[in-house]
């Protein structure tokens, strides 16, 4: 989540200086429309059409094909109005955002909401869109790793990471550090607390 | 009645409206601001932002800093190789010690001169 959300903020500076475009999802299992495919299409061309005259082109021409709104697009129909815009040339890249895919459920059927963004990614990322990047965080489930590995371009292992490992270290400091029951506690206690603290800091 | 009722769900969502799109680059659009209403309405798609500030509100300052600053990410922010994709897996975080809002619950039981310390 702090990767993601730090990601967005890097590629939000990059697009208030106008080189690029950006859109971004977090899978969340605490809401309906966050955790499937058709949540996120709608969001990516709702932030999308914003960003270029072009895109809200496009969108506009999809409303009107479906009856000025009165009927409701289909997910494929939905997913085919995105490809249409980001295969768009000669505009600035465009960077896709989608956090903590693995809270995308995957139950015990063969289109779970999980497999449906999948393949969604699947077609994205096959065909070679130009200036397009997509970045997805997650844990490293069977079904996720079985769809992306071949599709990675880059890919990081945030547990083996030192920088991950800092992190963890420093948010244990500051939280033992600024505790309010802190003052009561001796020096060799704070210590041990930390150290415990961060020995037991685990993966899961 | 018709209009009406079409002037009072645009004005139900338009407060929401604002609140999503108040941080994005508006164009001048004198005659696609009631389009782009519409268009907004008939997709209502979920709101990122909620997440996002939640995301940046908890973050601790200089989390994931060292990642931006890698070389990974730098590679794929500038690729030119069509439809990159950077997969960043990780495990959630769990601490013993630390419940589900990441709050620290922690105790000493310091008995009989013994320090044994008890984290839940």
């Amino acid at each position: 989540m702090f990767v993601s959300s730090t990601i967005v903020e890097d590629i939000r500076a990059m697009r208030k200086a106008g080189l690029a475009s950006l859109a971004f999802f977090y899978c969340d299992f605490r809401e309906d429309r966050k955790k499937e495919l058709r949540g996120l299409l709608s969001s990516f061309l709702v932030q999308l059409y914003h960003q270029s005259d072009s895109y809200f082109d496009i969108l506009s021409k999809f409303y009107l094909e479906h009856d000025k709104g009165s009927r409701p697009p289909s997910d494929d129909a939905l997913a085919r109005c995105l490809k249409d815009l980001l295969n768009l040339p000669g505009l600035a890249p465009v960077y896709l955002i989608i956090d903590a895919l693995d809270e995308c459920p995957k139950p015990f059927v063969v289109r779970s909401p999980r497999a449906e963004v999948l393949t969604f990614i699947e077609e994205l990322v096959k065909p070679q869109i130009l200036n397009l990047r997509i970045c997805v965080t997650g844990r490293p489930e069977l079904d996720v790793k079985d769809v992306l590995d071949p599709l990675i371009f880059r890919s990081v292992s945030l547990h083996d990471e030192s920088g991950q490992k800092r992190d963890i270290e420093d948010y244990i400091k500051s939280v033992i550090n600024t505790h309010k029951k802190k003052g009561t506690w001796k020096e060799e206690h704070r210590k041990l607390a930390i150290d415990v603290l961060i020995e037991k800091a685990n993966g899961m | 009645m018709h209009q009406a009722a079409s002037d009072l769900n645009k004005a139900k969502r338009e407060p929401f409206l604002h609140v999503v799109v108040a941080d994005w680059d508006h164009r001048d659009r004198p005659t696609g601001d009631n389009l782009q209403k519409d268009i907004f309405g008939w997709l209502s798609p979920p709101d990122p932002w909620k997440n996002h500030h939640a995301a940046c509100k908890s973050r601790h300052r200089g989390t994931a800093d060292w990642f931006i600053q890698g070389n990974t990410y730098s590679e794929w922010r500038t690729s030119e190789v069509p439809s990159s994709l950077l997969w960043v897996h990780g495990k959630r975080l769990f601490i013993p010690g630390f419940d589900a809002q990441l709050r620290l619950k922690i105790s000493f039981d310091f008995t009989a001169g013994a320090g044994k310390s008890v984290f839940w």
